[in-house]
Formats: C-alpha cells, sequence, structure tokens
C-alpha cells in the first residue's frame, strides 16, 4: 500500500554538522504519529525538510506518491501539508481573523485586479472566505476573539490559533511541532483532546514533535526517536517506553 | 455604520469644495506648493506600500521616478521642443516623431516604470533587510549614471527643459486620489494581507501557501508604477528634468515622509506628505540671512534640511512609530478625539 508521506533516507548537513540522518519515516492516511527525540536531535529539522524550508542534502520525501523534496513551502502547503511552529508565529499585526484569512488567500483564487477594484466576483469570494474562517474560529472556540489583534491572546490560544490558521489552507496532513510547549499538565490533557478531535472533525493524519512525554505516549500509535539526527527507536509507546536507548538518551546512561 | 458613510461623503464633498476653492483663489506661488503636496502623497504612497506594508525596504524610488520622469517628458514634447533641447547630438529619430496626449504618456510612464521595478526586482528581492536597500539603491544609482550617458535619448546631463505644463491642480490631485483609492483598495484586499502577513512573518505566510517571491515581486511593481506616475507628474510640473534631481536624496525626501507619517498607515504618509511639503517651503527663510536681533547670522543654503534631519532624528528617538504608527485615521478616531476632548473640558469646569 502507498503510504500518505514517506522519507527515504532523508539526510541534511549543515557544513561539517549532521542534522538528521537517513531518516526512514512512514505514515499512513489517519494516523497520528510522534517524533521525540532531546534537544538538538534534529526533529525540527526533519519538519522543515517535509515543509520545504530546508531542501535535503540527499535522500527523497514522497507525500501522496509525489515526490515534494526541493518543493518550495507554498506548494507544499497547496499540495496539503500544514504546519505550526515551535516558537509561534502568528503575524503580529492582524486580527485573529486575519490570520485565518491569510491562509485562504492561495485557495481564493482571485486576481490583482478584480481585488483592487472590488468586483462582484471578489467580494463573493471575500465573503465566502469570511465565512468558512468564521466557522473555523468557532468550531476550535476562537470567535469571541476574531477581531482582536492576534497577540492579545492568552498563550495557550495563540496556539489554538496557529493550528487553526494551518487547518484553513485545507490540509490532509498536519504536522504539529511543540504544541504544548510552556503548558501546565491540564492544558497539555485538553490538548490531547484537541489534537483527537481536530482529527476526527477534519479527516487528518498528524505527525507531531513533542517534549511532554505524556502527550506524546497518549496520543500517538506509532513513534519516532531521534538522538543527534539518528533515529534510535521506531514503534509503539509501549515499545518506546521500554527501549534502553531511548532511557539512555532521554536520561544519560547510568539509568539503565 | 451609515453615519459613517454620510460623514465620509460630506467629507469628500468638502475635499472637492476645497479644490475648488484652491484653484481659484491660491496665487501661482502657492498653487506650486499645492500641487507638490499631492505629488508627493502618490510618491509618499508608493514607497509606503513596500516599505510599511510589505515589509521590504528599498531605497531605489529616485530611479523608478526618473524613468517615469523622462518618458513621460520624451511622449509628450513635441518634435521642435525636442530639436531645441538635443542641441549637442541628435535625438534618435524615432523618439523625435512621438508626440502623444498626457493621459496615455502618464499611463506608459507608469507602465515603462513598472516593468524596470519587474527587471530589478527580480534578482534584488532574493535579497532581504538591509541588503535589499544596498541593492536598490544601488540599480537607481545605475539608472541615473546610464540616463547622464544616454545622449541620444535622454540629452545626458543638459536635461529636458521647456516640457509642456500639464500637471494642473486637478491633474495632480485627481492622479492622487486615484492612487489613494487604488492603493487603500490594494491593501485591503486579500492580496494586501498576503503582503502584510510577508511584512509579519515570512516564514510563516510562505507555510500558509502564500507564494513569498511572487508576492513581494507583484508589490515591488506596483510601487514602482506609482513612482514612475509621481515622477512623470512631477516632470511636468518643474517643466525642467536632469539626472542630477533623482539622486538619492530625492529617494531619502520620499522616506522622511513616510517614516515621519508611520511606516504602513496610509492616512499618516497622506497627513505627512502635505505637511512636509509645506513646510520644506515655509522654513525656507532658514537659507537665508537669520537676524537674531543682536546678531544676524550670513544665508547658509541647506540649513533647511538640517531642520528636517534633525527632526528626522527627534521622531525616531522619541516617536518610532511616526504620527500615526501603523493606525488609520478613522471616523471613530476621530469620535474618540472628540469625546476626550469633551470630558477635558468637563472636568476643567468642575474643577
Amino acid at each position: 500500500m502507498e503510504h500518505l508521506l514517506e522519507t527515504k533516507q532523508l539526510t541534511m548537513t549543515f557544513g561539517g554538522l549532521t542534522a538528521v540522518s537517513d531518516l526512514n519515516i512512514e505514515i499512513d492516511q489517519g494516523q497520528i504519529i510522534g517524533l521525540i527525540g532531546p534537544n538538538g536531535a534534529g526533529k525540527t529539522t526533519a519538519f522543515n525538510m517535509i515543509t520545504g524550508v530546508y531542501k535535503p542534502s540527499s535522500g527523497r520525501i514522497l507525500f501522496k506518491g509525489h515526490q515534494i523534496d526541493g518543493m518550495k513551502p507554498h506548494r507544499i502547503t497547496a499540495m496539503g501539508i500544514a504546519r505550526t511552529f515551535q516558537n509561534i508565529r502568528l503575524f503580529k499585526e492582524m486580527t485573529v481573523l486575519e490570520n485565518v484569512l491569510v491562509a485562504h488567500h492561495f485557495r481564493m483564487g482571485t486576481n490583482l485586479a478584480e481585488s483592487v477594484l472590488k468586483l462582484p466576483s471578489y467580494q463573493k469570494k471575500e465573503r465566502e472566505s469570511r465565512e468558512l474562517a468564521m466557522s473555523l474560529l468557532e468550531r476550535l472556540g476562537l470567535a469571541d476573539q476574531a477581531n482582536e489583534g492576534s497577540t492579545s491572546l492568552p498563550y495557550g490560544k495563540q496556539r489554538r490559533l496557529e493550528i487553526a490558521r494551518a487547518l484553513a489552507t485545507g490540509p490532509t496532513l498536519l504536522l504539529l511541532d511543540e504544541p504544548a510547549a510552556g503548558m501546565n499538565p491540564q492544558e497539555s490533557r485538553d490538548l490531547m483532546d484537541f489534537i483527537f478531535k481536530i482529527r476526527q472533525d477534519f479527516n487528518l493524519t498528524i505527525l507531531l514533535i513533542e517534549h511532554h512525554m505524556q502527550v506524546v505516549m497518549g496520543v500517538c500509535e506509532r513513534m519516532y526517536v531521534l538522538d543527534y539526527g539518528i533515529t534510535i527507536a521506531h514503534g509503539s509507546p509501549e515499545h518506546i517506553r521500554k527501549n534502553p536507548k531511548v532511557i539512555e538518551a532521554y536520561l544519560g546512561a547510568d539509568a539503565c | 455604520m451609515k453615519q459613517k458613510t454620510m460623514l465620509t461623503l460630506g467629507a469628500s464633498a468638502l475635499f472637492m469644495v476645497l479644490l475648488f476653492l484652491a484653484n481659484a483663489f491660491l496665487d501661482p506661488f502657492s498653487m506650486q506648493i499645492f500641487k507638490l503636496c499631492a505629488i508627493n502623497i502618490i510618491l509618499a504612497l508608493s514607497l509606503n506600500l513596500l516599505n510599511g506594508f510589505t515589509g521590504l525596504f528599498s531605497l531605489g524610488h529616485a530611479g523608478f521616478m526618473s524613468i517615469g520622469a523622462y518618458t513621460c517628458a520624451l511622449l509628450t514634447m513635441t518634435t521642435a521642443q525636442k530639436e531645441m533641447n538635443f542641441f549637442l547630438k541628435p535625438i534618435e529619430p524615432f523618439l523625435a516623431q512621438i508626440t502623444i496626449p498626457f493621459l496615455p504618456a502618464l499611463i506608459i510612464s507608469g507602465l515603462v516604470a513598472a516593468f524596470f521595478g519587474f527587471i530589478i526586482g527580480a534578482p534584488a528581492l532574493r535579497l532581504r533587510d538591509d541588503y535589499l536597500a544596498i541593492a536598490t539603491l544601488g540599480f537607481s544609482e545605475i539608472i541615473r549614471v546610464i540616463f547622464t550617458n544616454l545622449q541620444t535619448i535622454t540629452n545626458g546631463s543638459l536635461g529636458l527643459k521647456g516640457l509642456p505644463r500639464f500637471t494642473t491642480m486637478w491633474w495632480a490631485w485627481g492622479t492622487a486620489v486615484v492612487t489613494v483609492v487604488l492603493i487603500v483598495s490594494l491593501i485591503h484586499s486579500s492580496y494586501g494581507r498576503a503582503f502584510k502577513a510577508i511584512r509579519d512573518n515570512e516564514i510563516a505566510a510562505e507555510a500558509m501557501g502564500i507564494n513569498v517571491f511572487r508576492m513581494k515581486l507583484l508589490s515591488f511593481v506596483i510601487s514602482s508604477f506609482f513612482a514612475g506616475i509621481g515622477g512623470a507628474l512631477l516632470a511636468h510640473h518643474l517643466t525642467t528634468i536632469d539626472p542630477k534631481q533623482f539622486m538619492f536624496l530625492k529617494t531619502f525626501d520620499i522616506l522622511l515622509i513616510v517614516v515621519l507619517g508611520g511606516i504602513g498607515s496610509i492616512s499618516g504618509s497622506i497627513i505627512a506628505a502635505i505637511v512636509v511639503t509645506i513646510l520644506m517651503e515655509a522654513l525656507r527663510f532658514l537659507d537665508g540671512p537669520l537676524n537674531f536681533i543682536f546678531f544676524t547670522t550670513p544665508g547658509v543654503p541647506g540649513i533647511r534640511m538640517v531642520v528636517f534631519s534633525i527632526l528626522l532624528m527627534v521622531v525616531i528617538l522619541f516617536r518610532q512609530q511616526g504620527l500615526m504608527g501603523r493606525k488609520e485615521l478613522s471616523w471613530s478616531m476621530l469620535e474618540g478625539w472628540v469625546r476626550s476632548l469633551g470630558r477635558l473640558g468637563q472636568n476643567r469646569k468642575r474643577s
């Protein structure tokens, strides 16, 4: 069977440093997969390669059977991969609603002339886009703050807005980069429910980077563990929990 | 909502009346400045679209202005006028014959400037921040040097004199109003949102499916278009152009307006364009001998610009966001001001 996303011997080197080496990930439709590892293990680098921010040094990335490595990020987004960022990257000077609307731009298919002259064809698309964005915000519980500045939101909601914005691009695969960073246990538990819910509601496949072991163990079906760019383990949460290599990477050799 | 539409209509009518009055009663000197205000509004908005809304720091505006100015001048001058100007070397024969009306010439100058914006932007926009600023500055200097040396097309450093005085009050302000309407409409469209997204966070904008490079190039081309239009209007306002007018200082003049008004505010740019243009003339007395009762200083040409530089430094130090920041003047904002003034009055009475 063809996988939704597949990376083959994916490698990224920066000068003499190999950030990720020979990464082989396979994700099928509807799964929630975790990508974990200590700081500097190369998790975000892997994300950046999949979303086109970096061009891999070697290896291939296949999405829905198409080779996407080396493609521009906006084309990859258009193909159905959306992402959030570890350090929140909202459009600071824009409102919550506008943040979501930006994600619609490439899907609206308006041309410059009709947008500037505000032709009926543009107004129709704009109206539809706004309705779509509002209903999305409503589903994610952000509708009340739609017209507030995006940075005036509390931290947890800013994370949620990042996810809303990613969902607005209409993805089949969602990459979440440390969604639980900076959250307390209660918020993390809410986040787990939230991730399950959006997978159901939006028919998503999710690849998740996380430090919070509780979050990853709770939601992921399978996970990949990276350490210094090398995949040291791969399998179900129970399997990973007992793997001596993983324990060593996280806690040091003495803990075994 | 309805009330605000009425207010806007009322303000527009008032503005029309003002234009009529200005046209009828202003003396020729004040008229020159009044027209210059409109031209500077066009130039400031086109630079603000780039610097304020797309977050691209470009310093090449004077170059695109000169392209617009020369294109329009060469298209509208009559064959006889061209012959008089080109006495060192004759003009290229195909250019000598062309004479077209002002409106098409104005639009063509914008398009030619936009075309050069495309050619220059395509390589330069791969750079970021200050590198982009240096590259665009370099390009605008290159354009100037080329213009100085294309003797048979631009008449070199002699420049072009005796251009038809096409830039009337109506042309200047008419074009300014059209520019304001188009740029405001652009900013409020999905394209405008894409521009602002790039300004706020380029990487996130890309991840939202926006073709960042294409959008930057689009913004650059549109900005060049209006710079060309502004340059063309300026040429037919001054009726004399030469390459030296379009040195870096010209870009600085426009940049000053954009920074003072607020990078990323349309109404800020408009207000600053008017204020700065008037002050530039009103402060002209500074260049002459000054009488401080006890002593008199000899006239130093250029002191005016020193005052403006100090003004710019004060703004950068104490109010970096400029006059308006990124806010726009709106009826609700004015309402707020009136309210707070009213409250102030009441407090006075009570105490």
